[in-house]
């Protein structure tokens, strides 16, 4: 009978303290931050102190020049100087495009379509001989 | 745009790029003419196949977007590891890719197809 009376008597205990702990916490941490908001706020509405020299006054356009107008305008600058290259840049053959005549020799002799021009008609031949070609339109 | 290179560098060194795959998948050599065709068209590839180094083990692409042809010519060694089947297959999907306006698109899919079915296959036994 002791030991049950015991028994649920810890239980309860430790339901009560799995209840009050968190909100204990909660508390402790929430007046932490209020007193040290509180601290802060007071130390930023302090005034100058008295060594200092008095700050300048500062008109509203002032204020819209140095945070807002200049760095609005270099962003502004600075992206036309990265779209610029992608307008004078050269992009190549396009899809749709009529070919423009000069014609590449990708892996191609070092003298490029001089080389094809030198080639004899013996050696064009027997090497016709025994190649497979495959042609195609599109 | 008129008078220029036909292709910018990112592109050219996109070929170039694909081209040095192919060799290194199917150790043989792969070259792509892109341009006008002087002349009859088969014939000048095959003139260009006769004019590389090693025309036996290459493979010659002739790409003529003017005149909306591709002629491929391979040399006797690799005709060994590649099929009549597996070229007509890379040339329609040149053809395909062509037609929808992608040049270097094609080009490189058409090489990486042509080297992939030239690759020797794997032994399975020693």
């Amino acid at each position: 009978m002791l030991t049950h009376d015991s028994d649920a008597l810890g239980e309860r205990v430790r339901r009560i303290t799995a209840r009050v702990l968190p909100r204990a916490a909660v508390v402790l941490v929430t007046s932490l931050m209020t007193v040290l908001s509180g601290v802060l706020l007071a130390a930023a509405s302090a005034d100058t102190p008295a060594g200092w020299q008095n700050a300048p006054a500062v008109s509203g356009f002032d204020f819209l020049l140095v945070l807002f107008l200049i760095p609005v305008s270099l962003a502004l600058v600075i992206a036309f100087l990265a779209f610029v290259p992608t307008l004078v840049g050269d992009h190549g053959y396009q899809p749709g495009q009529s070919w423009r005549g000069e014609s590449e020799w990708f892996g191609g002799p070092r003298r490029g379509i001089a080389a094809a021009d030198e080639v004899t008609s013996d050696r064009l031949e027997a090497a016709a001989s025994e190649t497979g070609s495959t042609s195609g339109r599109w | 745009m008129a008078g220029g290179e036909p292709f910018s560098a990112a592109q050219r060194a996109e070929i170039d790029r694909a081209i040095r795959g192919a060799e290194t998948t199917c150790r043989f050599e792969f070259s792509v003419y892109v341009g006008a065709s002087d002349g009859e068209s088969h014939p000048f590839a095959q003139r260009l196949h006769a004019a590389l180094a090693s025309p036996a083990r290459s493979v010659l692409i002739l790409v003529d977007p003017g005149a909306r042809l591709i002629e491929v010519v391979i040399g006797s060694v690799v005709r060994r590891s590649l099929s009549g089947d597996s070229v007509r297959l890379a040339v329609a999907g040149m053809q395909s890719a062509f037609a929808g306006g992608d040049l270097v698109g094609g080009i490189k899919h058409g090489v990486a197809q042509l080297a992939d079915a030239a690759r020797a296959p794997a032994t399975l036994h020693g």
